[in-house]
Parts: structure tokens; C-alpha cells; sequence
């Protein structure tokens, strides 16, 4: 397998800005934030060199081969291609966005004497379209606080995914020499570190990487809801490839100009309004079966969370304040983040169980 | 704050596992080479340690070639002197018996030898070089008159093994009576080549 690196560094800290005690390890470094979007990796890494710290950031493309759960264990060692981003080897969490993960909630009856997981197995059982026993899943009991006045149910956030997905992932990232003992959505590595003067506002989370696209709300920093999409920034490569007859890197340009053609925002706009439509259905839902609030936000990361249509058609269309995830996001270091790397930057910060 | 994993706990401990396993080999292969390469530190220093005393050795086994050939060389001579000490028996050569014969050969029937005295000369690279070394012979002894010494003498002239004889004393006895024997002293030279 031939790993092709793409360097992008981005120092975004200033010296002497505060950094969270709790996320240096070995006193220099954090542990790595890799963002798996499809087959590009995106690589955070907090750096501090006397009281100044720094992020380091970076994106690495995979072949398409090497992104397929089918070509898990094959291939050659990755650590060269690895070096090559600066990004020694080393404790990391990895988030993953992937059509293939699937994250639902359930409610339970509180009274049951059953315990909580296996209720929560036997009901994911039924859900799920393949055997269970082939899938890895894990689960987040919702605060009662995000709950209903009145609802005696215990909500419960199933988190599934195929294992041979899982088992993927790490075996790929272990050929790198990056040992990841976590592996989360976007929204959790995000819910904790979003910041709003209101303590109860809940916000829309839109974390778009290359095949997938997550949508979350998020409340006192845990995730109400999350729905991941099969299509993201590589869809509407595809899209614009198909209708307008050109190459991928054609239509990769074209999608990074910041003030596209009308034609491409036609082509464009059927998409964003089904990533609209279903923001509206999460937020609705989670009207309906949480507590209300009156205060909510949106948070856009990940590959186009800066493209400007995509932005000035979220502002237009759904009518929530944006925010910047400099603002939004509670990080070391008053200096911002690229968007893309938002995910990356929060999973680096992210304390494993046993860490905290 | 939730902890979620979608890592399951069993994939956790296998790489765990794993890892454990590769650091552990990682060390064993690295102190197999290590010691692998103090090994072959350790016989390398053995084989020129075994390369100097094989060659100190042979270099014994030289010298006592050559010691064993200087006894045998001695032997050898010794053996030679005393096969020619036999053959010069055989031949009847001995330098001794010869003077004494011809000295015999000279001598009268009816005198006598009271004295004889045989002076050899030092071996050739022994000499003190004030005079050329001469082997030389003196007899005493009684004739029963001078003309039997004039004979004894006449005879040491013409024997071949003597040179330059010469009558050194002739006394008459000093008492009277039927023994009226007289004394003689000569000298001769022996001839060298006749030793």
C-alpha cells in the first residue's frame, strides 16, 4: 500500500496561552487527534515548547484500497508516511464518520430490574440488519437533566458499527505506529468542548467529512442526538463530476471556490437542503422528547465547514446563530482552529477512560 | 462526561497483547545480537590469541627440530671418532705402537731402556707461536759398550719415523767388575707426518 502524505501545518497557538493540564502527556505532547474521513486522515497534535503551545496539524490521503474495511491487515508499514507528517507514533483517539456507524436512541422503562446493557443489546438486536454479534456497540445513558419533566424513561444513545470496520480502523492506524485505544463520533469528541454563555442552550452540530456527513445536538455537553449521513464532501464532488462532466480534481476546485457559479450552486443546493431537512428533523425531534429550550446554535465543522454557499445557505435556510468554532469550542489557547481540523483538535483533548 | 469506545475491550487486550509480544521480541532479538555480536567479538580475539600461540608453537617445534639435529650431530660425531678409533685399531695405526715399534726396531739386543719420554705437540690453533712445535723423543738406558750405543744411535737415524737423533750423554760405569755396561741419553724428533 503506498501512502501518499500531504503536509499542512498550522500553528495556531500563542505563547504563553493556557493549556488544559489534563491533555499533556509526557509533558510535551498530547496524545493524537485523528479524524477518519473517508480515505483522508486528518491528524491533530498539541505541541507546548516552554510556556508556548502550538497545534500541529496535518492531512494524510489514503488510496482508496487502503480506506475499504476489505483491505484491513494487507499493505506495507505506514510509519514512513507516517514520519513524513511529523507525527511521531504514539496513544491516540480516533473518530470515525462513516455511513456504516449507526447511532439511535432508546428508551427504557426505569423499573425494569434487567440491567441496563443487556436491555440495551436485546433491543439493538431487533435494530440492527446484521448479527450482532458482528458489531461493536457501546451506549451513553442521557443526564436526567435533558429529559422531560414528567418522562420516567431512561434515554439511553446507542452507539453500533460493524466490527470488521472497527477492527479496520485499528489495524490501519496501528501500521502507522499510532496506538488508538479510543474510537468515537465526531459529536463526542465535540459535545464536551462547546462553550455558550447560556448553560442549557443546545446546539446543531454539522461535521461534514469526505463520505459522510454527522448531524448532533448537543446539551450540557453530551449528545441528545446524533444521525450520520451517507454523503459528504466526496458526494458533492461526485455530484458535480456527473452533472457537469468533469474530473475530481475539476470538481474538487470548483467546490473550493468561495463564490461559485450559479450552476454549481443548483447542483449543489438539492444536497444542502437535504443536510437542512434532516438538521430540522433532529432538532424537532429532540424538541419532542427532550426538555425544551429556546436557545440553540449551530457549530459547523469538518471538510466545508468554511465554504462560504455552503454557510450563507445554512444561515438562509435554518435561520440559527452560527458560530465559529473558535468561539464555540472551549480550547487551549485563544488563537482559532481551521474548522476541518475541529474534529482532530477536539479528539486529541479527548480523556480516555482511566485518564480523566 | 461519557466514555464511550467503539473499540471492544477483547480488540483492546489482543493489541495490547500484541504490542507486549513485539516490545518483547524487540528486546530478545536485540540481546540475541547483542550477545550474537560479543560473541563473535570474543572469537575473534580467540583466533589471533590461537594464531600467536600456534605460531610461538611452531616456532618451538623449529628450535627443537634444529636442537635434536645439533645432539644428533654430536651423536654422529662421537659415533664417527669412535668408528675410526676401531678402524685405526684394525689398521694397526695407532701413532703410539708405531714409535714404540720402530723405537724397538733401533734398539740392540743386549741394551736397555731405563727412560723414555714422548713429547707431543699441542693441537694445530693451540700453539703459543714463539717456535714451531716439534715432537720429540728422549730415551735413557745402558749398551754394554760404546759401540753398541753408536749402533742404537745409527739405528734411530735410519728409522723412517725419526729425524735429527742425537747423542745427548755416553758415561762409563763408576764401579769395576764384570758389568762394565755404559749409560746413554739421546733425543730424536718424530716425523709429523708419521703420527
Amino acid at each position: 500500500m503506498s501512502i501518499s502524505a500531504a503536509r499542512r501545518l498550522l500553528p495556531v497557538g500563542r505563547p504563553g496561552s493556557a493549556v488544559a493540564p489534563s491533555f499533556l502527556r509526557g509533558g510535551q505532547r498530547s496524545r493524537l487527534g485523528i479524524e477518519i474521513a473517508g480515505d483522508v486522515l486528518r491528524i491533530a497534535q498539541h505541541l507546548r515548547r516552554g510556556s508556548a503551545g502550538h497545534w500541529m496539524c496535518g492531512d494524510l490521503s489514503l488510496p482508496s484500497q487502503a480506506a475499504a474495511p476489505a483491505a484491513a491487515g494487507r499493505g506495507a508499514r505506514c510509519a514512513p508516511a507516517a514520519a513524513g507528517c511529523r507525527f511521531s507514533g504514539g496513544r491516540a483517539t480516533a473518530v470515525c464518520t462513516s455511513p456504516l456507524i449507526d447511532v439511535f436512541p432508546l428508551n427504557l422503562e426505569r423499573d425494569d430490574d434487567a440491567p441496563v446493557a443487556q436491555r440495551v443489546v436485546e433491543q439493538a438486536r431487533d435494530r440492527l440488519d446484521y448479527p450482532i454479534e458482528e458489531a461493536v456497540l457501546d451506549f451513553s445513558l442521557l443526564p436526567p437533566v435533558v429529559q422531560r419533566p414528567g418522562d420516567e424513561h431512561l434515554t439511553v444513545l446507542v452507539y453500533t458499527a460493524p466490527r470488521q470496520l472497527i477492527e479496520h480502523w485499528v489495524a490501519t492506524l496501528d501500521r502507522f505506529d499510532w496506538y488508538v485505544d479510543c474510537l468515537l463520533t465526531p459529536a463526542c469528541v465535540l459535545a464536551p468542548r462547546i462553550e455558550h454563555p447560556l448553560r442549557d442552550a443546545r446546539h446543531l452540530v454539522i461535521s461534514i467529512a469526505g463520505v459522510a456527513t454527522s448531524l448532533s445536538v448537543v446539551q450540557f455537553g453530551e449528545v441528545l442526538l446524533e444521525r450520520i449521513l451517507p454523503w459528504g464532501a466526496q458526494g458533492l464532488v461526485e455530484r458535480l463530476q456527473v452533472e457537469l462532466d468533469l474530473s475530481a480534481a475539476q470538481s474538487e476546485r470548483l467546490l473550493q471556490q468561495s463564490d461559485p457559479a450559479s450552476t454549481v450552486q443548483e447542483i449543489l443546493t438539492p444536497l444542502f437542503a437535504e443536510l437542512v431537512q434532516e438538521a430540522d428533523g433532529c432538532l424537532a425531534y429532540c424538541d419532542a422528547y427532550f426538555s425544551p429550550t429556546t436557545t440553540t446554535s449551530l457549530l459547523l465543522v469538518g471538510t466545508l465547514a468554511a465554504h462560504p454557499a455552503l454557510q450563507r445557505f445554512f444561515d438562509r435556510e435554518m435561520g440559527l446563530p452560527r458560530r465559529d468554532p473558535t468561539q464555540g469550542l472551549r480550547l487551549p489557547g485563544d488563537e482559532g482552529v481551521d474548522p476541518a481540523f475541529a474534529p482532530a483538535v477536539c479528539s486529541a483533548l479527548w480523556e480516555p477512560e482511566g485518564e480523566a | 462526561m461519557s466514555r464511550l469506545n467503539l473499540i471492544p475491550p477483547d480488540l483492546l487486550a489482543r493489541r495490547e497483547a500484541r504490542r507486549l509480544l513485539r516490545f518483547w521480541a524487540w528486546r530478545v532479538g536485540a540481546s540475541v545480537l547483542l550477545l550474537g555480536g560479543l560473541f563473535f567479538l570474543l572469537n575473534e580475539v580467540a583466533a589471533d590469541r590461537f594464531a600467536e600461540v600456534e605460531q610461538i608453537s611452531g616456532r618451538y617445534d623449529d628450535l627443537q627440530g634444529r636442537l635434536r639435529s645439533a645432539e644428533d650431530l654430536i651423536l654422529e660425531r662421537d659415533r664417527l671418532a669412535e668408528r675410526r678409533a676401531v678402524i685405526d685399531l684394525i689398521r694397526d695405526e695407532h701413532p703410539a705402537d708405531a714409535f714404540l715399534f720402530a723405537l724397538g726396531e733401533a734398539l740392540t739386543p743386549d741394551s736397555y731402556l731405563t727412560f723414555l719420554e714422548l713429547r707431543r705437540c699441542a693441537p694445530a690453533g693451540e700453539e703459543t707461536g714463539d717456535a714451531p712445535c716439534r715432537a720429540t723423543l728422549r730415551i735413557r738406558g745402558q749398551a754394554a759398550d760404546h759401540g753398541r750405543v753408536g749402533a742404537i744411535l745409527r739405528g734411530l737415524g735410519r728409522a723412517p719415523r725419526f729425524a735429527d737423533a742425537t747423542l745427548l750423554s755416553v758415561q762409563e760405569p763408576q764401579r769395576s767388575g764384570a758389568d762394565r755396561a755404559v749409560e746413554f741419553e739421546i733425543t730424536a724428533t718424530l716425523r709429523e707426518s708419521d703420527e
